[in-house]
């Protein structure tokens, strides 16, 4: 089923960080900290299911074809309509169905899933997240938190 | 922004024959009962007067394309077997049932009138809609910032614009996504578009005359009516749909 | 921007009579009421380890604005620097009524991450239960593997959060009650001036209100759950009794103070308090939609970075 949704978090708050110098929470439920961007997973060929622009945050959720024929569903946050816009996107443009090669930073709790670093249409287009990894965003600003004594 | 300070002129003691006139003449926001911009008072509590899951198409058949029988047919089957996770998303998972089947909800709505904004307050999940009378635009877009982009994007509940024609809130939104089905079974895609008229029948009865259009479901728009009644006036309880959510059980 | 109340009220105040007593006493009861919504409210002052304060010299005071219940905001956090685009001047105003808190309101602070001290900038009083569950959620951020809450479920997430977040809330007043309906979390949170039609407690609790003088009283407690009260887990117990002080300010522009004291024995050795503003924005009336349980409501539909808290 192709899922639109209105990405309602990263409205001017999103904004104003990546337009202004101004440092704003970008999630207030959790920060980027939970993946790790020092590693990059790749699928070929994943179907898409669901790709859900919206609360609490845009996410896209894949079929992966594992080598023994059976099927893992992951889901990778990703980014908001404006970045993909910015990169000529709209969000018509993904289809449930469409097989796309992805990659992802993996969540650093071992689960499956993570951010979404990028997809490459049926068309040939490809999407490469550029704003939040590397974050102009001080999204670990929450690991930076100071330990209460 | 700096606080700059005031320094009050004179006691307040003073000017409490002014406080009189002011309040009623001089005061730019309107205190909570006012309905200076809307000439009819739709607020109050409101229940649908006769329970029902599913629109009538004014007591005639739907009029589906292939495509809308078709996936009416599938929905059907899954409701048969509760597998709401298929076709269902308010019931499998407590998402929005979208702006026309609120109108289906068994609870309570508010309805507040506000300058340039009705907001119906729906007890159902905390759920709100909003009918936008002035040239008051998304906060999402105040200050230039908040692009347009988001705005390609579907909603279950798109922002619906409105004006009063003589006694009724004349509505219009489209802008949907494909997330949710105009009542418990009726498909729907992004092409929706809603348009309702809203009135009081009488003083404690209020109507709703819906009309649903896409032409990739249905092959001309087609209307329905609800009304509701009017509630005693109760501050609704906290709802919490995810705490009711169970494979298999409606959750609406 | 032609926002419809400004010439709603244009036209009324045409219609009105131009008598010179009712013009000047319409000016004047700007001030007035300035000053009515400004006076300070009596009843308890927020805790601090030493005492109420009172205002220094050359405070705020000095200068007709009276500071909120507690004296003047600590740590240079005045003046509280909006981060929101600004409200056009041409506005309408909220009613001069203190008594009414009618309108659409936005918190457009930095939000606080963390309350690590209270408003006199005293280190927030943990005890050792509560110390342990602060360093353990902050040290979560710190090895990549945060905690899931009630915010990332898509549940209530109890006051000061859902009022913190930089997102606009509309205030219904009634004659009993004052329903708040947020954008975030699509939440809502009820508060009866008449205890005795209180709906029952749930996630946001039961909170009872009454006016000591102008200032809204707000005592809540019965929360369904524990909670966090910041994004970085600064705990709160089910069992807390938290009151806030809330009252309509308006110095260069309108915002409501709200003074937060929270009494919870489980985690901290005293209650403590902070103190939040919320800007008059009329123009931020219509909000976004926010449709999580699209995601959260179903089975893996959490982000996968996130991880159960350990409940010990």
């Amino acid at each position: 089923m192709f899922v639109m949704q209105r990405a309602h978090k990263c409205g001017w708050v999103i904004c104003l960080i990546l337009l202004l110098p101004v440092e704003m929470p970008a999630w207030a439920h959790h920060s980027f900290v939970g993946y790790d961007r020092t590693k990059t997973l790749a699928a070929d060929q994943a179907t898409l299911k669901e790709f859900l622009w919206g609360a609490p945050h845009s996410a896209a959720v894949f079929m992966i074809q594992n080598p023994d024929g059976t099927q893992t569903q992951i889901r990778l946050t990703s980014a908001s309509p404006p970045q993909f816009s910015k990169e000529g996107f709209k969000p018509t443009d993904f289809k449930a169905g469409d097989k796309m090669d992805i990659t992802w930073y993996p969540a650093k709790s071992g689960k499956s899933g993570g951010m979404l670093a990028s997809l490459k249409l049926p068309d040939g287009r490809t999407f490469k997240d550029t704003e939040f990894f590397p974050a102009a965003v001080d999204n670990d600003k929450q690991a930076g938190a100071e330990v209460p004594k | 922004m700096k606080h700059r300070t005031h320094s009050a002129i004179g006691k307040p003691s003073r000017y409490v024959h002014a406080v009189a006139v002011c309040v009623a003449l001089c005061t730019a926001w309107p205190l909570p009962k006012s309905m200076a911009a809307d000439s009819v008072n739709l607020e109050g509590t409101w229940r649908i007067a006769v329970a029902r899951s599913s629109f009538s198409a004014d007591g005639e058949a739907i009029p589906f394309t292939a495509m809308g029988r078709k996936r009416y047919e599938e929905n059907k089957l899954n409701l048969g077997k509760s597998n709401y996770d298929a076709y269902d998303m308010a019931n499998a998972r407590c998402a929005s049932p979208g702006l026309a089947r609120l109108m289906l909800t068994p609870a309570r709505f508010r309805i507040w009138q506000r300058p340039g904004v009705i907001e119906f307050q729906f007890e159902w999940n905390r759920l709100t809609r909003e009918i936008i009378l002035s040239d008051l635009i998304p906060q999402t877009r105040i200050g230039g910032i908040g692009p347009k982009d988001e705005e390609l994007v579907g909603r279950a509940v798109p922002l619906a614009k409105g004006y009063w024609q003589g006694d009724t809130l004349v509505v219009s939104a489209e802008g949907f996504d494909d997330t949710t089905l105009v009542d418990n079974l009726v498909p729907h895609g992004n092409q929706l578009k809603v348009a309702e008229r809203i009135r009081l029948k009488d003083r404690n009865t209020l109507e709703d005359r819906i009309r649903i259009e896409d032409a990739e479901y249905f092959t001309r728009p087609w209307e329905t009516v609800v009304t509701y009644r009017r509630q005693a006036d109760e501050a609704f309880a906290e709802d919490v749909c995810l705490d009711r959510l169970a494979p298999g059980t409606p959750t609406l | 921007m032609g926002i419809e109340t400004v010439e709603a009220a244009a036209e009324a105040k045409k219609r009105a009579t131009s008598h010179a007593f009712v013009a000047m006493s319409c000016i004047c009861l700007m001030y007035a009421g300035g000053a009515l919504a400004q006076s300070g409210p009596g009843g308890v002052s927020p805790q601090s380890a030493d005492g109420p304060p009172s205002g220094p010299a050359g405070s705020t005071a000095e200068q007709g604005a009276v500071p909120g219940p507690g004296g003047p905001r600590p740590n240079g956090a005045e003046p509280r620097e909006s981060v929101a685009p600004p409200l056009a001047a041409d506005a309408p105003g909220p009613s001069a009524d203190p008594h009414i808190l009618d309108g659409v309101w936005l918190h457009d602070s930095l939000l606080v991450f963390q309350n690590s001290t209270d408003m006199f900038g005293k280190k927030t009083p943990f005890n050792a239960a509560g110390l342990k569950i602060a360093k353990r959620r902050v040290m979560s951020y710190k090895v990549g593997t945060p905690y899931i809450n009630a915010s990332s479920r898509c549940l209530p997430p109890g006051q000061p959060w859902q009022m913190d977040l930089n997102f606009p809330f509309h205030i219904f007043q009634s004659k009993d009650r004052f329903d708040v309906l947020f954008q975030e979390y699509h939440g809502y949170w009820e508060i009866s001036m008449n205890a005795a039609k209180a709906p029952p407690a749930g996630y946001m609790g039961r909170s009872i209100g009454h006016w000591d003088g102008n200032t809204l009283v707000v005592e809540t407690t019965g929360f369904k759950q524990d909670f966090w009260l910041d994004v970085n887990g600064t705990p709160v117990s089910k069992g807390a009794k938290l009151e806030e002080r809330i009252r309509k300010v308006h110095t260069d522009h309108w915002y409501l103070e709200d003074v937060f004291t929270l009494d919870d024995p489980t985690y901290y050795t005293r209650p403590w308090s902070w103190v939040r503003d919320y800007s008059w924005r009329p123009d931020m009336a219509v909000t976004a939609e926010y449709n999580c349980e699209l995601q959260t409501g179903e089975k893996d539909g959490l982000d996968s970075s996130l991880v159960p808290e350990p409940q010990d």
